[in-house]
């Protein structure tokens, strides 16, 4: 859960950070388009 | 999932979508197709991907999908060409063998159910993912 994913911003962040103090569904995708 | 969101958000439930692009790629697709209602994060590496069990599709699953093409089931290429260009680019950059899969994390993160792709059209269905939040 600590793994580095960028924004489109290029910002850096964790997914553990983002889905923090909520419930939250992470859907990973094939691919982008 | 686009369509999909909503029925999820309103269960009290915040999205977040992976996919195994960069930044850059994430904004052009957001520029070409229009701003989704949830964030997309990149993982051009596709460590997490890796690290949490997604699988890799075999070359043989990608018969029926050229089938499909070919017949014109599924439709590659869009109308727009600057939406043309960021598949196009997707496809040139990103591994196109990789599945997907989808996670439900709890307020405390805790990993309440997940679902790994199998193949690319394994995806859990919206009515699974609503009776998974509902348990």
């Amino acid at each position: 859960m600590e793994f580095q994913l960028e924004t489109a911003d290029k910002q850096t962040v964790t997914l553990s950070e983002m889905t923090r103090g909520q419930k939250s569904l992470v859907v990973f995708l094939r691919h982008l388009g | 999932m686009r369509e999909s969101a909503e029925r999820i958000e309103e269960e009290g439930v915040s999205i977040i979508a992976v996919v195994p692009a960069d930044g850059e790629q994430i904004r052009a697709f957001s520029n070409a197709f229009g701003s989704y209602p949830f964030p997309i994060l990149g993982d051009p590496g596709r460590v997490a991907y890796q690290k949490m069990g997604h699988k890799r599709m075999s070359r043989w699953t990608l018969v029926p999908i050229a089938f499909r093409l070919l017949t014109g089931q599924i439709k590659l290429f869009k109308d727009d060409p600057k939406q043309n260009e960021v598949v196009k680019k997707a496809i040139r950059t990103q591994d196109t063998m990789q599945n997907g899969g989808a996670w439900l994390f709890s307020e405390s993160g805790d990993l309440l159910w997940s679902h790994i792709d199998d193949q690319p059209q394994n995806h859990a269905t919206i009515e699974e993912i609503l009776k998974q939040i509902r348990a």
